[in-house]
Order: structure tokens, then C-alpha cells, then sequence
């Protein structure tokens, strides 16, 4: 079967393209020529010894210094004033100002500002702004602490020094490191350090956020994508592109919170014919069950091809193709040219990856299957969290969520009648009256998707489950923990700031909630002393309510994605004697 | 009686059997026609009888494709081509589907039974897996087997057969939990 043209996608990502276009250049920044270096009232912001990155960076102050230029470097930053700007390089941040611009560089971030903006990099970051967008052939920046992210961006964190935003579709990610903003009150800042992630020769860095090992990594195949397909800004890259829109905005939650948890690879197998026809996976669909089909073989044995330092969480092949032809296994399929192939990737992603059940009987959408709040006839109590078979209880499967109303989402929770292809009437409810796991279509165009195509709450906490199954808060220590002599600072990296609280224990006290990644041991009276961090996800009660770890004794052998919720918490201790 | 009585009697006789005869098969077809939705969770529905797939997939159909639009509620399935305006089923319920989603629940059990250590769950799970799912498609179950081993009887022997199974199934996304339960608490 031939695959069908795509003028309806190619035309979206046209006009995602004109859109980043038309924001470039909108914030000039400016020069502010200073010293390099960082400031030593806390800890070093950017760089310890005030450069990095290939080209040369500016240094960091926290007493509001602005920092160097370089031509061909990186922008300075400052505490309270607006960062300089790198003329070709990546503009810097700044804690109360606006960004400076990279002109063909990486934007710099904003602690209480605006991300910036590039002509052909990334935006950076805003840690209680809105980011800015990417230029013209870069990608948009990720929000703050607070902020917004950017509506079009995508791809791995970019920038050799500073707080860089991410890497651009077309943009490069960061290869020499990652430098860290620096807080008004000096206590330094944020500094991680992103390698480069490694997806193979054919491989595609979509998004890379961290080390392999402490990141869920999601690798996509591609199949029937020719070498013109397969070229920069080719067919695979913007089907790829599109599917990340959807994925990162609000309508997906929470993927876009637990954007850093996941590293993305695209992988370019060259296909010298179409699907169906002579394609290196042997993929094709079917159009009757709407299924899509691979030979696995060949799938297997491309995976296993990969670079060992990836450990592979999350498997999937996008097909060249437009159309609807998908399948929600361990090992995903869809079609990336269809007008629906993001919620594709979601719903299926949602069945394969996170075990959710289709949340429709014969009957679909919230127009049909009413809220039965809590009555109606008891069915069987299958394994899938999303669907249950008495209203009264939810099988303990979402009592905790009963009224919670998710606004901009998918509205009430309640017991819908109908679910899990068990018809309205006959014993199985749904969490809401649309999901993603329902009705999950935009009409042709994903800017216009319903808000009640988003994620149910229940499905929300699933995804969440989902991904602390497989990692935890911490990547790492300075210095290890453990025994150690004069630590000076102690200092724990953990996978993103914004959502991993850290606190401190010295010795017996009362905790120091949520205090900073840092803790300055030069005030501690002499003496030993033990020094305890617990890393947390910070989820509220509006996105995790379930935190015991145990699963509902309903379900068949009680296994379930919740006891996953302990491997959120992480605590390292340290010892010494001052 | 009659030879037209008599005819009457065999008749009426024979209509009466035939009217049982159908009441008597349909709650068995209905029974059938509804088992999908009937499949108990993980562990009991791996008590189904599905035939192995082969390992490799069957030829793309070469049927003339007959486009199914509407299901029985009236609510329309996503088309195979085109857009979608509007409320649909993303995509019916086959057997096929039943099979995908009943492989993704023993992956679910067998791994929420590993985050809690229960190699004896995990094994008793595995062996249905197997049974029901010998193609192993998703290339897991061997590695199933090794984690299970190597929480019930850590060790050199089963990190030996874990470094032999990674070997193998770097593609696994089995891997990770390979690594956790026999590298790396070996490397403490």
C-alpha cells in the first residue's frame, strides 16, 4: 500500500516555522563589558573559574556585576542588571533583568524575566518568566521555576556555558557543558553538566537531558524514510518535530513538567523503499483494524544495535505514512504523517508505556456514558488503573480523585458510564467524560484540541508512576557521599530543580524544607556532624495523591505502577568533623 | 389421529425443537461475542488459550479493503485516512488489540511484582507470559526470568547470566531493571 501525501502536516510545520520566524530578533540586548569570573559570596554560578564552553564564556556575578562579552563567546550575566550579549554566541542571564540575545546564538535566561530570543539558536530560560522563542531555525526555550514554556520548542538543552535553553530541531545541543544562573541572594546557582547523549551513528538527538542512567529513554525508529527523508529538516525530522508539539504542551500534561526526565532520540534507519513495500522494518498497517504492524525481528535488532550507554525505556517506530495506523504495545507503532499522529504517539504511548486502558465501551466522548457519581451496576475489576468496576469504591483505584474538578483539562472526576469496550450499563466506569485514552482527536489542527483531550487525572498519576519506576531525584553528589574532610559546600545535582525539593538535616534538628541544591557547612559550629538531603518530587495534591506505595487490593496480585512513588524520595548523608 | 393430524403433530413437534434448539445457542454466541470485554485482569487473562503468533507478521492483506465506519453505538471510528472532525473511537476492538493489551498487562504485572520484589509473583506471571506469548516479540521474558533470579538468589551465578542476557538484548528496555537487580548492587 502506497503511502498517501502529506500536504496537511508539511503545511502545520510551515506554519510553526513562520511563527518562530516572525518572534526573532524582537529583544535586542545589549553590551555590558565586565569582569569574568564568579563571584565567591556563594556558590560559582557559571563556571567555577568563570569561563566555559568552546568558544569562551563571560563569568557570572552575584553582586550585580555585569559580565564580558566575547565575540565570539558567551554573554555575561548579572544579578541585577540586564545580561550582556554575545555577539555570535550565547547571550547571558541575568536575575532581574530580561535576557540578553545571542544574534545567531543561544538566548540567555532570566531569573524574573523574559527568556530571549535568537535569530537562528535557542531561547533560554526564564526561572519565573515566560521563555522566549527560538529563532529562525532554532526552537523555543523552556520556562523557569514559574514560567511558561515556550510553545514551540523541542530538542535537547543547548548551550556550552550558561543557562542555556534547549537545543533547537535544528539547533546543537550542548557539548562542552552546562553552566548554571546565579541567584540574587548569591547562593549560587543551578549548575548541571549535560553530556552529550549518544543515539548512534543514524541517531537524532531529540531532547537529552541528563545521563542515560537516570533518565527514561524514550528512542523512536524510523521507518520508510529514504536518505532525502532522512535529512536535516527532512520528512523524519519534522513529523518528529510535530508530534513533540503535542507532547509538550499543556494539552499532555505531564509530560512538558517532566520534560528533564526524559532523554529523545530519533533514529534515521534508511529505507531505500515505502512502507508496505521494501522498507528496512518491514512496517505496514492494516486499515480494517486500524492496527499498524513491524517486523519485529528487524525492529529487535536495530534496537540492539544502539549504544550500550543507552538503556532503553520506551520503544518506538514511526511509520512514513499518513495513515491512521497504529498500535499500543511494548513497542509502539504510528504513523508520523497522519493530521492526528501526536495523539497518536500519546494514546499509544498511553496503552504500551504507562498500561492505560482505552476509556471507551460502546460508546464514546463526553456526550455519552453519564457521570454516574458512584452508583450504577459493578462489573469485574480488571488490572488497568483507568477503568473500574464499582462506582461506589473505584476499586481504590481513584477514590482519592472523586469531585476534583481538573480545569483546562478534562473537568470533573468521577465514575463515567462505559469503558474499557465494555458497553454504557453493564459495569465499567471511566475516570472523566473525555481523555486522551477516549476521543483524543484535534479536528485536523492541534492548536484547536479540546481541552477535555488531555489526560484524565487518573492517567496523570499514572505517567507519573511511570517514570519513577525507572529513575531517581539524585544524579549525583559533590563531593560523594559518605565520609568526607572539609566538604566546604555540599551540593546535590538532582535531575530538575523545579521539581525536586531538597531538604536539609544537620544532626538532629528540625529539617531545612526545600533548601536549595546547596548547603554551606563554614557556619557549622566545630565538631561532627552528619549532614542528611532528601530529594522529593514536589507534586501536589493536584497531580499525586496516592503516596503510599501500595497498590489497590483490588487489583489482580496487587501489582501495580504506584509502589514506583518511593523511588521519588532520595536520601544522601554525608559525615565529617569540623 | 389423522394422517393431516398427524402431520400437524410432527410439525408443531418439529418447530418446538428447532425454537429450543436456537434458544439454547445464543447465549453461547453472546457469550462468545462479549468475551473481549469479559477478559479478567493480567494474571487471570493469561489463563486465555490465544494461538502463537508467528514470529514474524503475516503478509500485508491483499484483500480489498472493506472500510468499517461505524460501530454498533453508532459512534464512528477514526478513518483510516483523513482527518477526524469530531468525537470517534480511535480504532475498534479486535482480537488482535485484546492480544497487544494482554501482553502490556502481563509486562505491567510482572514488573510491578519486580518493584516489589516478588521474584515468586514475577515467575508465576512469566510462565503464563511465555505460554500465551512465545514469539517474545518485545524480547523480555528471558530477562524477566535473570532479574527474578538474581532477587531470589543474588549472586555470581545469575549476574553471570545477566551479563550474558545484556550481551544480547542491549534493545531490551528489560535492561535497566538487568542492571538494578544484577550489576549494580553487586558494584556497592
Amino acid at each position: 500500500m502506497k503511502p498517501l501525501s502529506r500536504p496537511t502536516s508539511l503545511a502545520l510545520v510551515a506554519a510553526g516555522l513562520l511563527v518562530i520566524g516572525g518572534c526573532a530578533n524582537s529583544e535586542p540586548g545589549t553590551t555590558n563589558p565586565g569582569s569574568a569570573g564568579s563571584n565567591g559570596t556563594g556558590t560559582a554560578g557559571n563556571g567555577s573559574t568563570g569561563s566555559a564552553g568552546s568558544m569562551g564564556a563571560g563569568g557570572t556575578s552575584a553582586a550585580g556585576t555585569g559580565g564580558s562579552t566575547s565575540a565570539t563567546g558567551t554573554g555575561g550575566s548579572t544579578s541585577t542588571g540586564t545580561a550582556g550579549n554575545g555577539s555570535i554566541g550565547t547571550g547571558g542571564s541575568s536575575a532581574t533583568g530580561t535576557a540578553g540575545n545571542g544574534s545567531t546564538g543561544t538566548g540567555g535566561s532570566s531569573s524574573t524575566g523574559t527568556g530571549g530570543s535568537s535569530a537562528t539558536g535557542t531561547a533560554g530560560n526564564g526561572s519565573t518568566g515566560t521563555a522566549g522563542r527560538g529563532g529562525a531555525t532554532g526552537s523555543a526555550g523552556r520556562g523557569g521555576m514559574t514560567g511558561t514554556a515556550g510553545t514551540t520548542g523541542m530538542a535537547g538543552r543547548g548551550g556550552t556555558t550558561g543557562a542555556a535553553g534547549r537545543g533547537g530541531t535544528t539547533g546543537t545541543a550542548g557539548t562542552t557543558g552546562t553552566g548554571g544562573g546565579s541567584s540574587p541572594t548569591g547562593t549560587g546557582g543551578a549548575m548541571t553538566t549535560t553530556t552529550p547523549l549518544d543515539c548512534g551513528p543514524n541517531g537524532y538527538v531529540v531532547e537529552n537531558h541528563g545521563p542515560p542512567a537516570n533518565r527514561v529513554n524514550y528512542i523512536i525508529l524510523g521507518d520508510g524514510f529514504t536518505t532525502a527523508d532522512n535529512a536535516a529538516g527532512g520528512v523524519f525530522e519534522k513529523d518528529i518535530a510535530n508530534s513533540m508539539l503535542r507532547r509538550f504542551s499543556q494539552n499532555a500534561f505531564p509530560y512538558n513538567r517532566y520534560r528533564n526526565f526524559v532523554n529523545i532520540c530519533g533514529i534515521k534507519l534508511v529505507s531505500t523503499g515505502a512502507i508496505c513495500a521494501s522498507s528496512t522494518l518491514g512496517c505496514c498497517g492494516d486499515d480494517s483494524s486500524r492496527l499498524a504492524n513491524c517486523n519485529m525481528t528487524s525492529v529487535n535488532a536495530a534496537y540492539n544495535a544502539l549504544p550500550k550507554t543507552l538503556t532503553i525505556d520506551w520503544r518506538a517506530v514511526m511509520l512514513n505514512g499518513s495513515s491512521w495506523w497504529n498500535s499500543g504495545g511494548t513497542t509502539m507503532l504510528y504513523s508520523g504523517g497522519n493530521t492526528d499522529a501526536p495523539g497518536a504517539a500519546l494514546h499509544e504511548g498511553g496503552h504500551g508505556f504507562h498500561q492505560l486502558a482505552d476509556e471507551y465501551g460502546t460508546c464514546t466522548g463526553g456526550s455519552c456514558g453519564t457521570n454516574t457519581n458512584g452508583s450504577g451496576s459493578t462489573g469485574t475489576a480488571y488490572q488497568e488503573v483507568n477503568s473500574c468496576g464499582n462506582p461506589k469504591t473505584t476499586d481504590g483505584k481513584w477514590d482519592l480523585w472523586i469531585g476534583y474538578n481538573a480545569t483546562g483539562a478534562t473537568g470533573v472526576q468521577s465514575t463515567f458510564d462505559g469503558s474499557r469496550y465494555v458497553a454504557v450499563g453493564a459495569g465499567q466506569y471511566r475516570p472523566s467524560a473525555n481523555s486522551m485514552m477516549n476521543s483524543l482527536f484535534c479536528g485536523g489542527n492541534q492548536a484547536n484540541c479540546t481541552a477535555n483531550t488531555a489526560y484524565n487525572q487518573v492517567s496523570r498519576e499514572q505517567m507519573v508512576m511511570s517514570i519513577w519506576k525507572r529513575i531517581h531525584p539524585i544524579d549525583s553528589t559533590e563531593p560523594a557521599a559518605g565520609a568526607v574532610t572539609s566538604p566546604g559546600v555540599l551540593k546535590v545535582n538532582v535531575i530538575d530543580a523545579t521539581v525536586i525539593n531538597v531538604d536539609w538535616t544537620v544532626d538532629s534538628n528540625p529539617p531545612m524544607v526545600n533548601g536549595g541544591v546547596t548547603f554551606d557547612t563554614s557556619s557549622l559550629a566545630a565538631g561532627s556532624h552528619t549532614i542528611k538531603a532528601t530529594a522529593y518530587d514536589n507534586a501536589a495534591d493536584d497531580l499525586v495523591r496516592y503516596k503510599t506505595s501500595t497498590c489497590p487490593s483490588s487489583v489482580t496480585g496487587s501489582y501495580c505502577h504506584r509502589t514506583a512513588w518511593k523511588n521519588s524520595t532520595q536520601t544522601v548523608t554525608w559525615t565529617f568533623t569540623k | 389421529m389423522t394422517p393431516r393430524r398427524w402431520l400437524f403433530a410432527v410439525a408443531g413437534a418439529a418447530a418446538v425443537a428447532l425454537v429450543a434448539l436456537l434458544a439454547l445457542r445464543r447465549p453461547a454466541e453472546e457469550a462468545a461475542a462479549s468475551a473481549p470485554a469479559d477478559q479478567p485482569a493480567a494474571p487471570v487473562a493469561a489463563e486465555r488459550r490465544l494461538p502463537p503468533v508467528p514470529r514474524t507478521p503475516p503478509a500485508p492483506e491483499t484483500k480489498p479493503y472493506k472500510e468499517e465506519v461505524v460501530t454498533s453505538d453508532g459512534v464512528p471510528i477514526a478513518p483510516p485516512r483523513g482527518e477526524v472532525v469530531g468525537q470517534a473511537h480511535p480504532h475498534p476492538i479486535t482480537p488482535q488489540h485484546e492480544r497487544i493489551y494482554g501482553e502490556n498487562r502481563f509486562v505491567g504485572g510482572i514488573e510491578g511484582a519486580m518493584e516489589v520484589k516478588d521474584a515468586k509473583g514475577m515467575r508465576h506471571l512469566l510462565e503464563q507470559y511465555r505460554r500465551e506469548y512465545p514469539e517474545d516479540d518485545q524480547q523480555l521474558q528471558d530477562g524477566y526470568a535473570v532479574i527474578a533470579d538474581c532477587i531470589e538468589h543474588p549472586g555470581a551465578g545469575p549476574r553471570a547470566a545477566a551479563e550474558r542476557w545484556l550481551d544480547a538484548h542491549n534493545g531490551s528496555t528489560a535492561k535497566r531493571y538487568v542492571l538494578r537487580y544484577c550489576i549494580e548492587p553487586q558494584q556497592q
